[in-house]
């Protein structure tokens, strides 16, 4: 068989898996219109979707939604840059040592195993409601998948590719730039995505706990006053940024990962 | 015939023993191991399986030191790997697979401080000696084990050092991939003149490539016999049919033959 034709079916196939999941949707949301519709359920536990899209219309005109859309965009962006360059570089670090790896891997791997939002309150005390302590819990939380993966994904670099450069050269540096962080790139790419994910959902939590301002108090907000289309449409928005960034991050694919 | 006192030795060892604890217990691989390999020679070990023959190699690469005795490069005791003198094919392939044929190549020769205009040029010229210049683009995974073998090779040959070691290069070929491969490395190594120890469970590529072969006893490998190969390289593929042939592989076998039986009770 041709290469071609093989192209052809693999992208019929994922056309009709695209199709399957748009009817998946669809039948969702047909349901959601006909226990609304039918007076099923409360409009307080599920408002009808025509008066979330009304809502939703209604919060993307205020420039009130846009400050708390801003503040939670920034204070993820912030978070996950803090977990990202704190899990490399230690993470990273920690990989290089047989020793350190043994007596770090567990802790961190523990650590990352606890509910952190434990801490909530602690963290609270220290840096008030702004900002700054949703980015720190977001912070936190994003670094250990991060500084696991960097830390495993550098011990567990083969023995066989550290000899064959040592047959080669002296200079470490160049081992690290050419072979280990290559080496490593697969299984930190996947810690990445993880991190993401966590930092995105402490973040969120955050908010919901103790803010001012952010996706996450408006949705917390609009469920304490008893507006549930409102909160339903800043969901949807939760949702839409979530899918996207989500259809970003698995764009990063290995180079090695092409052969 | 006495020995040239100008001949220099490119590699020795002097009254070798190697040990290694596993659980508790000792075992000596090597035993009271004395062996000068002379500059320019092709020399194989070869032995039966766990005589300890790749242990010599990785001593000679600097991978292990020497539990007793001594093991130099030219007059310097070996402490570890010599970029400089001494290339080393391994059995295993281990070619990025994040790079391509040709980035493997170059980052090979960033290695050892080629500049980046020469690189190129260079890694084409090798990857063209030993037949692979049209997979230059390919990605490790999209070649053969034999190609992969090749790219090794070629990469090993391209540093330019005076020395090469090979741990079974082609043990995992098969028959036929393996005897054209040596045909093109008899070729290759008249050529570049290098000082050449591999490791092989191959009688016939013994035979066929070394100018010396060293028998080794079953464990711990002690030196059973040296048997020299007086045909000149480039051998041609002609000498595997030709009676000398046959009476070397001969003599080879029957130093060998016992060690086999003992290795395997």
């Amino acid at each position: 068989m041709s290469t071609q034709a093989t192209k052809d079916q693999s992208q019929a196939r994922s056309h009709f898996d695209r199709g399957v999941q748009l009817g998946f949707i669809l039948l969702l949301l047909g349901l959601w219109y006909a226990v609304t519709a039918f007076g099923y359920v409360s409009k307080l536990l599920l408002p009808s979707p025509q008066s979330v899209v009304q809502e939703l219309s209604g919060l993307l005109t205020k420039s009130d939604f846009w400050f708390d859309v801003w503040i939670t965009l920034t204070s993820i962006i912030q978070a996950y840059g803090l977990a990202v360059v704190a899990g490399v570089v230690l993470g990273s670090l920690i990989g290089q040592s047989k020793f350190a790896y043994d007596v770090f891997q567990p802790i961190f791997a523990g650590a990352f195993a606890i509910p952190l939002i434990i801490i909530y309150p602690m963290i609270l005390y220290l840096a008030g409601i702004g900002p700054l302590s949703k980015i720190l819990f977001g912070a936190i939380y994003g670094f250990l998948p991060v500084a696991l993966a960097a830390m495993s994904a550098f011990a567990n670099v083969p023995a066989k590719w550290r000899r064959y450069a040592a047959t080669l050269t002296t200079n470490q540096w160049l081992v690290t730039r050419r072979v280990l962080i290559p080496a490593a790139i697969p299984e930190l790419l996947s810690g990445l995505r993880i991190s993401y994910v966590v930092t995105f959902a402490s973040v969120i939590a955050g908010e919901m706990i103790a803010a001012f301002a952010g996706l996450g108090r408006v949705i917390s907000y609009n469920a304490e006053v008893l507006e549930p289309a409102r909160m339903y449409a800043a969901i949807m928005v939760v949702i839409a940024f979530a899918a996207l960034v989500n259809s970003l991050m698995s764009r990063l694919q290995p180079r090695s990962e092409r052969a | 015939m006495l020995q040239d006192s100008k001949t220099r030795m490119a590699l020795s060892v002097g009254q070798l023993t190697q040990t290694f604890q596993s659980r508790g217990e000792s075992r000596t691989v090597l035993s009271d191991i004395s062996l000068d390999i002379r500059e320019g020679e092709v020399l194989c070990l070869l032995g039966p399986s766990g005589c300890g023959k790749s242990t010599l190699l990785n001593i000679f690469g600097g991978f292990l030191t020497p539990g007793t005795g001594i093991a130099k490069c030219g007059d310097d005791p070996i402490t570890g790997p010599r970029p400089g003198d001494i290339a080393f094919v391994f059995q295993e392939s281990v070619l990025f697979p994040w790079a391509t044929v040709i980035e493997n190549m170059e980052t090979a020769l960033e290695f050892r401080g080629v500049p980046k205009a020469q690189r190129r040029e260079k890694a084409m010229t090798y990857l063209a000696q030993v037949g692979v210049d049209e997979f230059a683009q390919h990605y490790p995974g999209q070649i053969s084990g034999g190609m992969k073998q090749r790219v090794a090779l070629a990469a090993a040959l391209s540093l330019e050092t005076p020395i090469l070691l090979m741990d079974e290069p082609f043990a995992a070929l098969d028959e036929q991939t393996r005897m054209v491969l040596g045909e093109d490395l008899s070729r290759l190594l008249t050529q570049t003149k290098k000082t050449i120890v591999f490791v092989t469970h191959s009688l016939n590529e013994a035979v066929f490539m070394a100018d010396r072969i060293v028998v080794l006893t079953a464990r711990p490998g002690r030196i059973k016999g040296i048997i020299s190969v007086d045909e000149p390289h480039p051998r041609s593929p002609d000498f595997m049919t030709s009676d000398s042939f046959s009476a070397i592989r001969r003599d080879v076998y029957s130093l060998l033959r016992d060690e086999i039986r003992k290795a395997d009770a």
